[in-house]
């Protein structure tokens, strides 16, 4: 069942086109890594996803509604979570006060304090520690723990690991793999391809604002990714 | 000894202002609106609290029960149908929407109740008047007392509102990033909105206490603003805790200067506010932090 819809989506900055007339849905249960050179439009497509960047022209339709006009604070309690590019945790508010700022108007649903650091627990013994005080692998297990305390049932990640530390990357890659097998719905935004690829359902590569590659995973070919990437036949990506 | 006393009643003093000043703290702490308009708010508060006591004789703390929640409406929509619009028109909108807010309140009120000096002295009676002497020279007044107590109890109050209640957490997330607040699921509007309210019902407080300690007209309200501006100032640009160090500094600058001449209260207040401003740290004597939003 399609869980999200975005049709012919549009979304600007100033006069830049950063997405222009992206189509694609994502199934509930599905993973679907969302990949692009910088430039590309991915951060731009989630912002607008969640609400916090203006539509200009399509439509996002979630659950069967048009979000329309919907804020991204109801998109929240309507089930879209985003884990924003760069974490953009509060820095003066402990790691516990981030999930709890998350939680105090989630959704029902399996995710508390208890169980999302149970799901991470390297967060337990740093739940009073401000979050301007955590290392970078640190920072983006607490904003993927934040996101679950809104209890979301489309998780949207950006740039996973970017800025981390290889061990960092595999910890919350880890994390992911718990919530990817519990069947979540995750639209997450990737730079390393090989990860991207081993990691999600489905495919979706954006190419200046548009999308160029949409498949599974399973049946492609590391050249057609790449050819997608680029926008031309040649070596790819680290 | 008479400068033990001017510390003494300067600290008293500083209570008063440390009132004024919290509301401007936080809403300059959450929404960083430095809101013109916040002396005028407390003469408006003082101006309903006088109405009772005169028009239906309550008592003037039984009048400031029932003003409370008509003030913190007040401060509801005075967000959610003015400040919110402004603030869309970036940083520089609120500055000018409150400054003429201010003009019309002052105007409103002069339309109503005449340029007439009022009191609530009277009506609170010897709590306004009584004192305990401790020496010949040194004495503390009830009033000063309790001004002080409610400085304390708002502040504290404030603090663990923000430090320990989830609305404490939305508030403090907002400040730091409303956007990023937006996404797990704040809706910044209605929490500025409640901010607001709060810092109007702290205004309404201070107001009716100044109603108490002395006389106040339409025209009061942009001599407060100063005060508890210089006040936030002095304590650091919003930090609750700071704003009681600073408005007790200020009275005592100001008891200090009205010692030495009664024409040098005022300026000696200013002076410390310039000193601060000119100083090395450069925005407050005592803090960098935001407590408002830590």
């Amino acid at each position: 069942m399609t869980l999200l819809r975005a049709t012919e989506v549009t979304a600007r900055h100033g006069l830049l086109h950063a997405v222009r007339g992206v189509s694609f849905s994502v199934a509930e249960g599905e993973v679907v890594a969302l990949i692009g050179a910088n430039g590309a439009g991915k951060t731009t497509l989630l912002r607008t996803l969640a609400g916090a960047h203006p539509l200009a022209g399509g439509s996002v339709e979630y659950g069967g509604e048009d979000l329309a006009g919907v804020p991204a604070h109801e998109r929240v309690r309507r089930g879209i979570a985003l884990v924003p590019e760069g974490r953009k945790l509060f820095p003066e508010l402990t790691v516990e006060e981030n999930l709890l700022v998350a939680g105090h108007r989630a959704r029902p649903g399996r995710w508390n304090l208890d169980s999302v650091l149970d799901a991470f627990p390297a967060l337990r013994p740093l739940r009073n520690r401000p979050a301007a005080r955590l290392s970078g692998g640190q920072q983006q297990a607490t904003a993927i723990a934040r996101a679950l305390m809104t209890n979301p049932k489309l998780l949207l990640i950006d740039e996973v690991s970017l800025g981390l530390s290889p061990k960092a990357v595999e910890e919350v890659y880890a994390n992911l793999a718990v919530l990817r097998d519990s069947a979540a719905t995750i639209v997450l935004v990737e730079q390393d391809l090989n990860r991207a690829l081993a990691f999600a359902g489905r495919v979706v590569c954006l190419l200046e604002g548009r999308v160029v590659l949409d498949t599974p995973t399973a049946g492609v070919t590391r050249d057609e990714v790449v050819t997608a990437y680029f926008g031309f036949t040649g070596a790819g990506p680290a | 000894m008479n400068y033990a006393n001017a510390v003494l009643q300067g600290v008293f003093l500083g209570g008063l202002y440390a009132l004024f000043a919290c509301g401007l703290s936080l809403i300059f702490g959450v929404m960083r609106i430095i809101n013109l308009a916040h002396g005028d708010l407390a003469v408006l508060g003082a101006f309903l609290v006088w109405s009772l006591t005169t028009h239906l004789g309550a008592g003037p703390f039984v009048a400031l029960a029932a003003a409370l929640p008509v003030m913190l409406i007040v401060g509801y929509l005075l967000h959610r149908t003015i400040l919110a619009r402004s603030l869309r028109g970036g940083p520089l909108t609120p500055l000018l929407t409150t400054f003429g807010l201010a003009i019309v309140i002052q105007n409103a009120l002069l339309q109503v109740y005449s340029p007439d000096v009022r009191s609530l002295g009277g009506a609170a009676g010897d709590l306004a008047t009584g004192s305990w002497h401790l020496t010949e020279q040194i004495s503390i007044s009830y009033l000063g007392v309790l001004i002080l107590s409610a400085a304390v109890l708002v502040l504290g109050g404030l603090s663990v509102l923000l430090r320990r209640s989830a609305f404490g957490r939305e508030m403090r997330a907002t400040a730091q990033d409303a956007d990023t607040a937006a996404l797990v699921g704040v809706p910044a509007q209605s929490v500025y909105a409640k901010a607001t309210a709060i810092a109007v019902a702290t205004a309404t407080v201070a107001g009716v206490f100044l109603a108490m300690r002395s006389t106040f007209d339409p025209s009061s309200g942009p001599t407060q603003l100063i005060f508890a501006f210089e006040a936030v100032v002095i304590g650091g640009l919003g930090s609750l805790w700071g704003t009681l160090w600073g408005g007790m500094i200020l009275g005592v600058a100001q008891t200090i200067g009205a010692t030495i001449d009664p024409q040098y209260s005022i300026l000696a207040g200013h002076l410390v506010f310039l000193i601060v401003l000119a100083g090395p740290r450069g925005r407050s004597l005592f803090t960098h932090r935001r407590e408002a939003t830590a």
